[in-house]
């Protein structure tokens, strides 16, 4: 046991030393968002020589409709990850399950999807025939677009959990409906956090949508507000800083709050027991 | 373990809740801070314009018609967009889709043209007799904004010359004069370069400002041909003559590559950036860049006490006869998506106005086109603007094309970094994209 | 299934109509100019000289960061699945990077890989090592290779996670009769992990793969395609075509790019998938 203890010790030590190479470029965002004007545009990893945290971020908060970015963005990614979650889960249950030809055809079809590149602009066309809004639009492409990947990574933890979990819900007379969502969607668990989380990232980030529907000053999310920040003020690195800080904050916060569940380590994990 | 996931499920959702009406509580209180309340005449109108050209002029002039919306009877509500590439793309999108917003600000009418074609140019509304013009020069108008008979648009933003920006003070101290033929330019560099100063700056990360030390070899060939630029590009969109016939142009391009070949340009100029050749400028760790006015803008911004101290001059030629580019500011246009076209129209008017564009150009010196506006400008600007007025300079030939060349800056930096063999490489690139974008366009002078 | 109409109305009308337009000769989105092409759009993409210099980029990239982020992933995920000091923090820091916006990362790696002024420089130079100072992403042989390294740090940690979910479903029983049987950790690694993570695995590669040849936002981040077009990528070049007017001509060379994607991805699939176990 003791010689595990030191084997422990010295791997958790290796990897202290390469999160470093993690670290480091992060904490270089951060540090730089606290410093004047001038030390920031050094870019360097040194401490500042005065603090402007609150000066820096109240400014960037002030300038560039930071607020209603994030209002946006919290409206536009809670729509499209709960959706996406709902929607495919159910899509990849179906899939897996059924081995006929059309839910095979489908699901070759959904791999394409991850293969095809988004044709942005006649998606573009398409929905201003439709007479949908823009942020409407918005939330509709954003779910489609991931909904091929979302699918794919349910598909494969499904393959992991047994037949006969469904068969006895089936002979308790569960309908297929109930099946899914009474026995199947809880054992999903792990794989809903994953998705939750990765949709969240890819939504919440986005560019190559938003850019196209959200880009006018009432629906502008906030990772596109940091493009205030460079036409503006060209060499305002510390509110680029803060705001690029600012941005990813909740994304961290919400991997923070859910990380536990997604491993929650070897011994709770299998599902087969 | 369903109810714990579903509680998890109610915690994100409340959590995602709760910070919405945070930022709810935060914009209204916005609002209810922000100047006079509305009153029942007062209409909205929406703006759209990239993010790089809503500066402090646009901020000054915004903030002045919002203060003042019940007496001007409408308010101004701006949308910005990135600009580059992905920006004109959207806005292309949104010409095509007819998703517009009651006034844009575009590069130039025919840009519109260029690249929406006749229809997109039809949701542009035709302005000649509701604006009244006559602060400005008819002649500065012809061509952008006063096209095919029609007043598209109005000017908004400075005028923007290119040319050399020179730090005086670095200059004095090694007693060289300014270069008005390329061999003193040269001859200049080897001083700098033995005092151990980068005589010229390049910042090649920001890819498009390694274009201005190669545009003006069209300006150059056009005075060389006896015509302007309108009529060289002319020429050239319909195939009468190629950029690689334009000797001037790849001489120009061929020169800028001889200063990086002799050592007279920061040796990492390709990781360096337009912000850190102002600073370098400024700081008189180099003596020379080339680039826009924007260059002496920006460093009015960011070291005003240097703001003197940085002149201009325009690019020394062989023979001494040296031209400088002149940019026409961008077209503030209506479209036909305004609902209210009198008040557009009316409002269009205002901005054009010497009292709309001088609170722009009070917040934003520089070098306006409506002749009663009065603005200072920097020292630099206020140097090549004499070149100017000397009937030195002509229209920069980059936004009058009709079909478009690819990019410059990266077919010079394939040159610069020895993917391209010849100054004529770069080109023969133009001419290729011109003639497939000419091709996609179904023009039989390509056949 | 409301799932499937979305998809229909959403992505598959959208590419048929870019499949249509690819095929038409037009300028902008000037549709009265629009006349039947045939494949003159795809023949143009592939006669260009730019084109061959993508592909070969563009593979670079896709195997080189393939290797190295299932490597890295895959040492991560193993380490981490252990109970050490303060594993769960670990875990954050080295998924940290897959949050942060591309457009940050470009601005954070632009700025520490400048030749002088830069901090991985200046580190080496500090360390007596400046000998291996590089013009990381102006160098034209060596850029392609340092976008791959920034997307390698962003990415490992996301196939970290991907690979540590899939751990979660190998019954603890399997290693409790190895651990009696005396098995060392490789052997358990080697006969037990690996073959029941390799759904998990083919996942992450086939994410991996698909992702560096579409690969696009991080090179427009950094490099923009350059120095000229040095680092130029299939991705870049299709924005390039959109960017230039030639709207036809990008949705062709979007299209080729998803026929080579599926050559490529879907026997790599096919094999690996062939090689599962049910657990």
């Amino acid at each position: 046991m003791t010689k595990r203890k030191t084997e422990n010790g010295i791997l958790s030590g290796v990897l202290w030393i390469i999160s470093l190479f993690i670290l480091i470029p992060v904490f270089m965002v951060v540090i730089n968002s606290f410093k004047s004007r001038t030390e920031a545009a050094e870019m360097d990893i040194s401490l500042p020589s005065e603090y402007h945290i609150v000066e820096n971020y109240s400014q960037m908060m002030q300038e560039g409709g930071i607020l209603r970015g994030l209002m946006t963005s919290c409206i536009v990614t809670t729509i499209s990850v709960v959706a996406l979650i709902l929607i495919c889960s159910a899509m990849a249950y179906v899939f897996q399950r059924r081995n006929t030809k059309m839910a095979n055809r489908l699901s070759t079809l959904m791999v394409a999807g991850l293969v095809l590149p988004v044709q942005i602009i006649p998606t573009y066309f398409v929905c201003n025939t439709l007479h949908l809004g823009h942020m409407a639009s918005a939330i509709l492409v954003l779910i489609v677009i991931n909904i091929p990947f979302t699918v794919f990574l349910y598909t494969g933890y499904l393959k992991s959990i047994p037949r006969e979990i469904d068969e006895a819900a089936w002979i308790d007379g569960a309908s297929g409906i109930q099946t899914f969502f009474q026995v199947i969607f809880p054992l999903l668990k792990p794989v809903s956090i994953t998705a939750l989380i990765i949709n969240f990232m890819a939504v919440w980030n986005d560019f190559s949508v938003s850019i196209y529907f959200l880009n006018s000053a009432e629906n502008y999310t906030l990772p596109l507000t940091v493009y205030n920040f460079f036409g503006n003020h060209g060499s305002d690195w510390q509110l680029v800083f803060a705001n690029v800080a600012f941005a990813s904050l909740p994304v961290v916060i919400l991997y923070l709050l859910l990380q536990r569940h997604i491993i929650a380590g070897m011994t709770a994990g299998s599902v087969k027991g | 373990m369903k109810n714990n996931w579903g509680k998890k499920l109610t915690a994100v959702t409340l959590a995602g809740l709760m910070t919405l009406s945070a930022t709810a509580c935060g914009s209204s209180a916005e609002a209810a801070g922000g100047g006079a309340p509305e009153s029942k005449d007062v209409e909205t109108l929406t703006v759209l314009m990239y993010t790089d050209w809503y500066k402090s002029g646009w901020e000054a002039l915004e903030k002045h018609v919002n203060d003042n919306a019940d007496e001007l009877g409408f308010r101004l509500e701006i949308s910005k967009i990135q600009g580059g590439n992905q920006g004109d793309q959207v806005v292309k999108t949104k010409f095509a889709s007819d998703d517009l917003p009651d006034i844009i600000q575009v590069y130039k009418p025919q840009w519109v043209e260029t690249n929406a074609g006749q229809e997109g140019l039809n949701k542009l509304v035709d302005l000649s007799d509701a604006v009244d013009v006559s602060e400005y020069d008819p002649n500065a108008l012809d061509g952008t904004y006063n096209y095919n008979g029609k007043l598209y648009g109005i000017p908004m933003d400075s005028i923007v010359l290119s040319g050399v920006f020179y730090n005086k003070q670095v200059f004095a101290d090694a007693g060289v004069e300014v270069p008005q033929t390329w061999d003193e330019l040269l001859s200049a560099c080897e001083v700098f370069k033995s005092k151990g100063i980068v005589p010229v700056y390049y910042s090649a990360k920001d890819v498009w400002s390694v274009q201005p030390p190669a545009v003006t070899g069209p300006v150059i060939e056009a005075k060389n041909r006896g015509i302007s630029t309108f009529e060289l590009m002319n020429q050239i969109d319909t195939h009468q003559l190629t950029y690689t016939e334009c000797t001037a142009f790849v001489d120009a391009i061929q020169k800028s590559k001889d200063l990086i070949d002799k050592g007279y340009v920061n040796e990492t100029y390709l990781s360096d950036t337009v912000d850190m050749a102002h600073e370098a400028l400024a700081n008189g760790e180099c003596a020379m860049y080339i680039n826009g006015t924007w260059c002496a803008d920006n460093i009015e911004q960011k070291f005003p006490e240097q703001s003197e101290n940085i002149g201009g001059f325009a690019i020394p030629q062989d023979d001494g006869d040296n031209y400088i580019n002149m940019f026409t500011p961008y077209s503030l246009c209506l479209t036909t998506n305004c609902k209210n076209v009198e008040l557009g129209k009316k409002a269009m008017n205002y901005l054009a106005s010497s009292e709309a564009q001088q609170i722009y150009a009070s917040a934003q010196p520089g070098l306006y086109l409506n002749k009663n506006v009065k603005s200072e400008m920097p020292a630099a600007t206020a140097d090549l603007k004499t070149i100017m007025d000397n009937g030195k300079s002509m229209t920069d030939w980059e936004e009058i094309n009709k079909y478009s060349y690819g990019n410059l800056g990266e077919n010079v930096l394939d040159y610069y970094t020895g993917t391209f063999k010849e100054a004529s490489d770069v080109t023969k690139a133009l001419d290729e994209e011109t003639a497939k974008s000419a091709e996609a366009m179904g023009d039989d002078n390509w056949k | 299934m409301p799932g499937l109409i979305l998809f229909a109305v959403f992505f598959i009308v959208p590419s048929v109509i870019g499949l249509f337009i690819s095929l038409f000769q037009m300028y902008g989105f000037n549709f009265a100019s629009a006349r039947f092409a045939g494949l003159t759009n795809y023949i143009n993409i592939m006669v260009e000289d730019d084109t061959r210099k993508a592909l070969y980029n563009t593979f670079t990239f896709a195997i080189v960061t393939t290797i190295f982020k299932m490597l890295f992933g895959l040492l991560l995920a193993v380490a981490l699945n252990k109970k050490l000091f303060m594993t769960n923090a670990l875990r954050t820091i080295f998924f940290l990077p897959a949050v942060i916006n591309t457009v940050a990362v470009g601005l954070i790696f632009s700025s520490m890989m400048h030749p002088t002024k830069g901090l991985i420089n200046r580190a080496l130079g500090a360390i007596g090592l400046s000998a291996l100072c590089q013009n990381w992403l102006t160098d034209p042989k060596l850029a392609i290779f340092s976008i791959c390294s920034i997307e390698v740090w962003k990415w490992s940690g996301f196939t970290m996670v991907i690979l540590l979910t899939g751990m979660q479903n190998i019954s603890v029983d399997y290693y409790e009769s190895a651990q009696l049987d005396g098995a060392s950790e490789w052997q358990k690694f080697r006969y037990i992990t690996f073959p029941l993570l390799l759904p998990a695995i083919n996942n992450a590669l086939i994410l991996s793969i698909i992702g560096g040849l579409k690969v696009f936002d991080v090179v427009q981040a950094t490099t923009q395609g350059g120095p000229g077009s040095a680092t130029e990528v299939f991705g870049s070049l299709i924005y390039k075509s959109f960017g230039t007017g030639r709207f036809a001509e990008g949705c062709a060379a979007s299209i080729l790019l998803a026929v080579i994607i599926g050559i490529i991805v879907l026997p790599t699939y096919r094999f690996i998938a062939d090689k599962e176990v049910e657990q």
